[in-house]
């Protein structure tokens, strides 16, 4: 006969409580005469009797005061057809049951387990790479934007990326460390440098392409598609670190979408409906980087004469 | 911050109330002698707000014919050519009886309006016709700030120069609360209207003739909407004048930094230029801007008719080119119009930006028009420029002209546009 186990305080990265049956029975209740005695003040002293009868389990419901669900349906009275791995909820509690043959789901791989699991990150590594993103941010403003002699504020600018990294790291970190008994520091510290660090190459692609299309709301849209994407990655590594969710990515994927729409949402509720300042590619590059082939000034009079005409 | 900008504020209008006294007389008696004498000549005119019963603008006007009509300034009544319907006219004599009145005739571009008043003498001021020379003992007659009467003393100084619409100057200090009364010279005529102040002792007239004129020319309004159509066609008759005769005369063209760029485009403009004098700016750079001074007043929160534009020379040899385009970005912007800042009068600016190939060279320019709501026919417009051809020298243009058909101002932008080359070296 298959034993029946059932799982109670399921939680993510830590040993569940399990109980099987004895010789075909289980009883669950508040009543310490039940084989799992739960302290629920919502289950019955005996709310529940699971029986196995001819290699099929079944189970009654002993009270109604609060209703039973059977993966998510309730269920009354007797005899009730148990699978292995239903799940049952009884009062506020939740469980699991098993049957002792129950196939085990495979081994999730660990992300790029070679090369960047935890222990083979050291905080000298991550510290480096920290190190070398913050600078390199400060440098690439410098190179770009620097028009005078003051060259304070791109100091200023790497120290401000710095403690940004650090908090975000540091707080991701705490979250590991309450969820997974892991802070996995180095981890976050690292790829927080690495991300913010892309964010630094990819900066540079907004204003461009407000600049190669000549319309500013490319370079909006691009804003926020680059908003996503590094929010997207950058939660898909803290949640990996901090967490046990399965779908990390699809988690960070789905946040990070729904945080760049209430952002993009709450610009424009803001928006006034007036303004006295126009809205236009105010990018200005390097001849060198120019792609598009100019217009003729008739052609762009042209444009300029029909947006004019539309103008109600 | 930008110098440039089309701004208003020498601009100060006079329009509370005062009263007047007068003698036409060969030789001016003293003040207290005429205020005696011609006071029932002058009367208060009020904008009344009919929901609250009380006044929203005050004014004073005179009486400028036998059958009663009144001079005043447009701004003084504007609240009642605009919103018809929650505003009443009121016309006061000096015996503080109102007096049935209607509105006659406005010229917006002037600043005047005309009043008929039913009950009145036959007794008027008379409009000067001898032509003052400069420096003419000249007196201003108002109530500034509704401290009482005064008689302001000052020196006639005829037509400002240069200016885009004819304006008195009076070397004389105007004070709110005097407009709409008469100027008049010491033989007793009127010289202009009150309408003004530009500074510490600079006033500003509306001439005699241009009353004379509107007083000939009266025309007969009906209603609100009749009304809008005047300001309308008054301000595009104005506008095509004005910058018909900019387009029709040829270009003046002169060097700025490496470009040949328009020069001074038509004397009623005032040019100003100056290099930036940053000790830690590694570039260099100068800049000059020319604009219009007069704007037209449409209503307290709305005016128009300006026209001004700036070149700005920069240059590096300090700077990378990023670093150098990134300087040309800071200073790639429209010039900023003050001119209204509320939906009722205008779309949004809508603007189209391209690269264009000018006379062989890039440039990255941009356009931005927004339309007039209630006068259809009339735009602002701005136009701005930067070059992109070259590495370590560019120039940045602007351009803004507020209250311009849509014709005129892409003539003009085309015209802009046309005459910028490059001086090859």
């Amino acid at each position: 006969m298959e034993t029946l186990v059932v799982q109670t305080g399921i939680k993510h990265g830590r040993v569940a409580e399990i109980t099987r049956s004895e010789q075909g029975r289980l009883t669950i209740g508040r009543g310490f005469d039940n084989t799992i005695v739960l302290t629920d003040p919502y289950v019955a002293p005996r709310q529940l009797d699971f029986r196995c009868n001819e290699g099929q389990w079944s189970v009654d419901v002993l009270d109604e005061t609060n209703p039973v669900l059977l993966n998510g349906k309730v269920v009354r009275g007797e005899g009730i057809a148990i699978d292995s791995g239903d799940r049952l909820t009884v009062g506020r509690t939740r469980l699991r049951v098993f049957s002792s043959d129950h196939q085990i789901e495979t081994t999730h791989k660990l992300f790029w387990n070679s090369k960047l699991h935890a222990d083979k990150v050291g905080i000298f590594t991550a510290l480096s790479a920290f190190l070398v993103v913050s600078f390199l941010d400060g440098f690439f403003e410098y190179v770009q934007a620097a028009i005078t002699s003051e060259t304070k504020e791109y100091g200023f600018s790497a120290l401000m990326l710095a403690v940004v990294i650090i908090v975000w790291a540091g707080i991701w970190s705490l979250i590991g460390r309450l969820l997974r008994h892991q802070p996995h520091f180095s981890m976050q510290l690292f790829t927080t440098s690495l991300v913010l660090g892309l964010l630094v190459f990819l900066n540079p692609l907004i204003t461009y392409l407000d600049y190669a299309s000549s319309s500013a709301m490319v370079g909006e849209y691009a804003a926020y598609g680059v908003a996503f994407i590094i929010l997207s990655l950058l939660l898909k590594f803290n949640l990996f670190y901090a967490t046990n969710i399965k779908h990390n990515t699809l988690s960070a994927v789905i946040v990070s979408a729904m945080i760049v729409m209430l952002a993009y949402t709450a610009v424009f509720i803001r928006q006034d409906t007036f303004s006295t300042t126009p809205t236009f590619s105010a990018t200005v590059k390097a001849p060198f980087a120019k792609v598009r082939s100019d217009q003729t000034l008739d052609t762009f009079l042209g444009v300029v004469n029909l947006t004019v005409e539309r103008l109600k | 911050m930008r110098k440039g900008v089309l701004t208003l504020c020498n601009f100060v209008l006079i329009g509370l109330s005062f009263w007047l006294f007068f003698a036409p007389a060969d030789v001016l008696g003293d003040a207290s002698q005429i205020f005696d004498d011609r006071k029932k000549l002058v009367y208060q005119i009020r904008i009344i707000d009919i929901s609250s019963g009380d006044k929203s603008s005050i004014g004073s006007g005179f009486q400028v014919s036998a059958d009663g009509v009144l001079a005043t300034n447009y701004h003084v009544v504007s609240d009642l050519i605009h919103e018809q319907d929650r505003h009443r006219l009121e016309v006061i004599d000096y015996l503080g009886n109102t007096i049935q009145s209607s509105l006659l005739d406005f010229d917006v571009v002037h600043d005047i309006a005309l009043i008929k008043i039913s009950t009145h003498g036959s007794d008027f001021f008379r409009i000067g016709k001898k032509s003052l020379s400069k420096g003419q003992r000249i007196y201003s007659i108002g109530n500034p700030q509704d401290l009482g009467m005064t008689i302001i003393e000052g020196n006639y100084n005829g037509l400002v120069e240069n200016s885009r619409h004819k304006r008195l100057l009076f070397s004389g200090s105007l004070n709110p609360g005097m407009s709409g009364g008469p100027a008049i010279d010491e033989a007793g005529y009127v010289v202009g209207i009150n309408v003004s102040k530009g500074g510490e002792q600079i006033s500003f007239l509306v001439p005699s003739e241009l009353l004379s004129m509107r007083i000939k020319g009266l025309r007969e309004h009906a209603s609100d909407a009749d009304y809008a159509e005047v300001i309308q066609k008054d301000l595009y008759r104005d506008q095509d004048q004005y910058f018909k005769r900019i387009l029709e005369s040829t270009v003046p063209s002169e060097l700025f930094g490496k470009l040949m760029l328009p020069g001074k485009l038509d004397p009623s403009l005032k040019c100003w230029g100056h290099t930036v004098d940053k000790p830690k700016l590694l570039y260099e750079s100068f800049h000059k801007h020319c604009r219009t001074e007069d704007n037209l007043f449409i209503d307290g929160e709305f005016n128009t008719g300006s026209f001004a534009y700036n070149y700005e020379w920069m240059s590096t040899e300090k700077l990378n080119r990023l670093q150098f385009y990134h300087a040309v970005e800071s200073r790639f912007e429209h010039l900023s119009l003050y001119n209204l800042d509320k939906e009722k009068y205008a779309t949004n600016l809508s603007c189209t930006t391209d690269f264009v190939t000018i006379n062989q060279e890039s440039w990255k320019a941009s356009i931005c028009f927004r339309k007039y709501k209630q006068y259809h026919s009339l735009y602002d417009a701005t136009l701005l420029l930067a070059s992109v051809g070259q590495n370590h020298q560019a120039a940045v243009v602007t351009t803004a002209a507020t209250g311009i058909s849509k014709e005129n101002a892409m003539a003009l932008f085309r015209m802009f546009m046309g005459a910028i080359k490059w001086k090859r070296s």
